[in-house]
C-alpha cells in the first residue's frame, strides 16, 4: 500500500489528455465553433475529476473492488452531462454515438476486470488492459478534436480560395454563433 | 466477495445506460441517413411521380419526414439572409 503523493497543479496540468482537451477548448472557441468548445470543455473536466481523485481512491480501496465501479461512475456522470447537452442541441450527434459507443467498450473491460482480478489473479486481462484503457482515451480525444480539425481545414480552403469573409463563416459547425 | 457483486451490477447498470443512449443515438442517425437519402431522390422525382410518392401509405411516414427536414434547411437558409442582410445594412 504506497502514500498517495498530492501532486501540484502544473504536474496535472502536464497529463497529457488533460493539456490536449484545454488546448482543443483554446482552438475551437477562438474559431468560434460553440458544439466543438462544449465537448472540450466538459472533456477537460472529467479527465481532470478522475486525474485528480484516482489516487485517493486507490489509497481508500485497498481490496481493489470500487475503484472499477468509481470510474465507471465519473465516465456514466460524462455521459449524462453529455446527454443532457445533446438534448439540447450544444454538442454534434455523430460525437455523442461515438462517444457511447467508446464508453460500452471501456464498460466492458471493467466489467471483465473486475471478477478476473478477485478469481484468476489478473490472468485474463493484464495483458490488454492497460492498452485499452489508453486506447479508450485516446479514441476520446480524437473525437473531441475531430470537428476543431475540420474547422481549421475549412478555413484553410477558404483562404486558398479567396473567399474568406470575416462576418460570413456560417459554415463548419460555426452555425450556433449566426442566431 | 458480496462487494464485488455489488460492483458488477452497478457496473453492468451503466453498462446497459450506455447501450441505453448509443442505440437511441445511432437509430436518430440512420433515420436522418434515410430520409436525406429519400430527399434527394425525391428531387429526382417529376410531378406525377411526386404524387405517386406521397399518397402511397408505405412511404407517408418517410417523405414527412423528409419534408421537415427540407422545411427546416430552407428555414435556416433565410435566417442566414437575413441576418447577412442586416449585418450588411450595417
Amino acid at each position: 500500500m504506497g502514500e498517495c503523493s498530492f501532486e501540484p497543479h502544473l504536474q496535472i496540468l502536464l497529463n497529457r489528455y488533460i493539456l490536449i482537451s484545454i488546448v482543443l477548448i483554446g482552438f475551437s472557441f477562438t474559431l468560434k465553433n460553440k458544439k466543438a468548445t462544449w465537448l472540450a470543455l466538459i472533456t477537460a473536466i472529467s479527465f481532470w475529476v478522475g486525474y485528480t481523485l484516482q489516487c485517493d481512491f486507490k489509497v481508500n480501496d485497498p481490496e481493489r473492488i470500487w475503484r472499477y465501479a468509481f470510474w465507471v461512475g465519473l465516465d456514466t456522470i460524462y455521459l449524462l452531462i453529455l446527454f443532457g447537452l445533446y438534448k439540447f442541441k450544444r454538442i454534434e450527434e455523430w460525437q455523442f454515438g461515438a462517444i457511447c459507443c467508446l464508453q460500452v467498450f471501456s464498460f466492458f473491460v471493467q466489467l471483465i476486470r473486475l471478477p478476473d482480478a478477485h478469481k484468476f489473479n489478473y490472468f485474463y486481462t493484464d495483458s490488454f488492459y492497460a492498452l485499452a484503457l489508453n486506447l479508450y482515451n485516446i479514441l476520446i480525444i480524437i473525437v473531441v478534436a475531430l470537428p476543431t480539425i475540420m474547422t481549421i481545414i475549412g478555413k484553410i480552403k477558404e483562404y486558398k480560395d479567396g473567399r474568406y469573409v470575416r462576418r460570413n463563416g456560417s459554415d463548419h459547425g460555426m452555425f450556433d454563433a449566426r442566431y | 466477495m458480496e462487494d464485488m457483486y455489488v460492483a458488477m451490477g452497478l457496473i453492468t447498470a451503466c453498462l446497459m445506460l450506455a447501450i441505453k443512449f448509443g442505440h437511441t443515438v445511432l437509430v436518430t442517425l440512420k433515420a436522418r441517413y434515410v430520409a436525406q437519402g429519400s430527399i434527394n431522390a425525391l428531387n429526382l422525382l417529376n410531378e406525377d411521380q411526386m404524387i405517386d410518392v406521397i399518397t402511397d401509405p408505405k412511404r407517408q411516414a418517410v417523405a414527412r419526414l423528409s419534408y421537415k427536414i427540407k422545411r427546416d434547411r430552407l428555414l435556416s437558409k433565410s435566417k442566414i439572409a437575413i441576418a447577412n442582410a442586416v449585418a450588411e445594412s450595417r
